[in-house]
């Protein structure tokens, strides 16, 4: 029992203890403006498919923190979302939209 | 010369010539307005993300056209407002890079573009995950090595593993108290030194079949936990099957805190099916 407890100590101690959370925390990949990188000038209001990445499960728009946007894309973002909305390619509120 | 673009939702309710009938009536009206018309999009029949006057699809279209002055649409939509037959509209103004898109898009650029782009992206997150993957099992070995001292030889089969394999329960329970039976070593291929350093391995289900375990590897990691299946495959030696009470016992015990540390052990599992492949 005492050599037990003295590895469940041993191993607490462990590094391999941080997989109770998340894993990925600590390398955290460089975030960057797809349309930049890419050279997408346009955002396409009537592509619902390509709007869904950059909306959350309940249909609201994900932050730039998040996405990675530049400003100006980000924006466009938001207008051509609105758009989409308003012609019921996506909704205005869901649950479960992904 | 402005373009436009005048995307509208007729509902999908009417006979197939009306909608057909709506969608010409608007054409020329622009036509006779003195509008250059582009192209006109038949997009289709559409499922609504939300019901609009009871309707939960809609037939979408869409209408290109060039105008000098921006006066025809307020002239456009207000006939949109005073069909019944319209559920939605939506008038924009396309600058440079719209026209461009819609072009492309009619010539099928598009599409092809977007599925290079993915393939890239996902080529690319594939690179960077075995980049980190790697600089992690290089961070892990050593560490592994200073934080487990270990005193005394001792296996154990970890109780869920042992739950899920479904072995029969005197040979889990006789299994973590005896040292690796000779034979075993074998069928595992664990090379000859590591059985006798032996103080304990852990070799996980799915990996030891399949896997020779490197010897460098199997020095780092001085635990073995011989799983259950390969129990199975071996035949365990009689007086190991009849094992000291006390014995037993004890691996009660271990299978409680084990069984407390569960989650830990699979992530070690884990861990160690990825350094083994790398050895």
């Amino acid at each position: 029992m005492a050599v037990q407890r003295q590895r469940r100590a041993g191993r607490t101690s462990r590094e391999d203890i941080k997989f109770l959370s998340n894993p990925n925390i600590g390398n955290n990949r460089k975030k960057y403006c797809r349309f930049r990188k890419y050279g997408i000038k346009h955002i396409d209001y009537k592509d619902p498919d390509f709007l869904l990445q950059f909306i959350n499960e309940q249909g609201k728009l994900l932050p730039r923190r998040i996405t990675g946007n530049s400003l100006k894309y980000q924006r466009k973002i938001a207008t051509a979302v609105k758009r989409a909305r308003h012609l019921a390619m996506l909704p205005y509120v869901a649950d479960l939209l992904k | 010369m402005r373009q436009y673009e005048t995307t509208f939702i007729v509902a999908p309710a009417l006979p197939d010539g009306e909608i057909k009938k709506a969608v010409k009536n608007y054409k020329d009206l622009l036509e006779k307005e003195g509008c250059e018309i582009v192209h006109v999009d038949e997009i289709g029949v559409r499922q609504l993300a939300y019901p609009i006057k009871r309707n939960n699809s809609g037939v979408y279209f869409t209408i290109e056209y060039k105008t000098e002055t921006g006066e025809i649409i307020d002239k456009l939509e207000l006939t949109f407002r005073r069909d019944e037959r319209i559920l939605r509209f939506l008038s924009v103004r396309l600058e440079k890079y719209g026209i461009k898109y819609n072009e492309d898009k009619r010539a099928g650029i598009i599409d092809e573009r977007k599925n290079k782009l993915a393939a890239e992206r996902a080529k690319e997150r594939a690179e960077q995950d075995a980049k980190t993957k790697a600089q992690k099992a290089a961070n892990k070995k050593p560490s592994r090595k200073k934080g487990k001292p270990k005193p005394k030889p001792e296996a154990e089969a970890p109780a869920d593993v042992a739950k899920t394999v479904e072995v029969p329960a005197d040979v889990a329970k006789a299994e973590p108290t005896v040292e690796v039976p000779a034979d075993v070593a074998k069928t595992v291929e664990v090379p000859a030194d590591v059985a006798k350093a032996e103080p304990t391995v852990e070799v996980p289900a799915d990996v030891a079949k399949t896997v020779e375990v490197p010897a460098d590897v199997a020095k780092a990691e001085p635990t073995v936990e011989v799983p259950a299946d390969v129990a199975k495959t071996v035949e365990v030696p009689a007086d190991v099957a009849k094992a000291p009470e006390e014995a037993t016992i004890e691996t009660a015990d271990a299978a409680v805190d084990i069984a407390e540390e569960v989650s830990l052990d699979m992530d070690i599992l884990g861990d160690l099916t990825d350094s083994d492949n790398k050895g």
